[in-house]
């Protein structure tokens, strides 16, 4: 290693500190770099001397969040959180249940009828036997129309699927964190 | 000092760094050589402790001139720094008192 390398090292382990007291930290060891130079040092020498850059970097961000504490994360109270958590089961309950409850049997639907749509030419063969080769011919392409739409209707539902899972998680996450009182960044 | 705990090395060298600096100004890169021609120590983890001891207003600096090279920054006690230090001091004599006393006696009953 030396010297950039050291300076590089230190600067980036201090990163967290505000760019004055960096700069103070980083011209103190540049001045002992000087004047061991001026000693007749050479680099490795002096960094040899100096020790890891780590444990520089480790004392002074300790003293400085010693003197500058975090800002505090707001740790809920315990009753805090049961009375959120019981207002959330309400509100969810009475708002969110029963649209969330419409959309998912009505996608669960969509899915029914998209999958009998796929395999309906399938069923238009029993046609045949029932009425005979023109009913069956018009099912029969009928039947495939309805199968293109039917694939169709699958990718938008893969697609909307997905969608509403993301929805869904997201809602989920949000409650959590209104309960544990967690903010994300 | 390789095995002694770092917590307890720390507390032992700003004892030093403060009786040093009581009996002569100095720039950091003395003090780091005066220190570390007896005690065994990084060099680099001085400027930390030198740097807090400012902050609490143990120490004061400022800039000296020098036959070569760019201005130095020295370090220079203050009165609450001597006070601080006499304190460590004392706290130091006893504690190194006992634990003379307690090596003394573990060996002789060792030799026994």
């Amino acid at each position: 290693m030396v010297k950039n390398d050291f300076f590089h090292k230190l600067n980036h382990l201090l990163r967290e500190l505000p760019k004055k007291e960096r700069d103070e930290i980083l011209a103190d060891f540049e001045e002992h770099f000087t004047i061991g130079f001026n000693k007749g040092k050479t680099e490795e020498e002096i960094i040899q001397e100096l020790g890891d850059p780590q444990d520089i970097a480790s004392a002074e961000l300790a003293d400085y969040y010693a003197t500058n504490p975090v800002r505090q994360e707001t740790v809920p109270s315990a009753t805090r959180s049961l009375l959120l958590a019981i207002v959330l089961i309400f509100f969810n309950l009475v708002v969110v249940a029963g649209p969330a409850f419409g959309i998912f049997f009505g996608y669960i639907g969509l899915w029914f009828g998209a999958v009998s749509m796929v395999i309906s030419p399938l069923l238009s063969f029993l046609s045949f036997f029932q009425s005979g080769f023109d009913a069956f011919l018009f099912t029969f392409f009928v039947s495939l129309a309805c199968c293109g739409i039917g694939l169709l209707l699958s990718i938008a539902l893969i697609y909307s699927g997905k969608f509403l899972w993301y929805v869904c998680a997201g809602y989920v996450r949000f409650n959590i964190d209104l309960i544990t009182g967690r903010k994300r960044s | 000092m390789n095995h002694l705990n770092v917590q307890f090395k720390k507390g032992v060298l700003e004892l030093c760094v403060l009786v040093l600096i009581d009996g002569k100004d100095q720039y950091g890169y003395e003090l780091a050589q005066n220190i570390s021609e007896k005690i065994e120590v990084a060099e680099g983890t001085l400027y930390p402790l030198l740097r807090r001891l400012t902050k609490e207003g143990y120490l004061s600096t400022y800039l000296g001139e020098s036959t070569e090279g760019p201005p130095r920054k020295y370090y220079s006690i203050t009165a609450e720094g001597e006070q601080y230090m006499n304190a460590l001091i004392n706290e130091w004599k006893q504690f190194s008192k006992a634990v003379d006393q307690f090596i003394k006696e573990g060996a002789g009953h060792g030799e026994e």
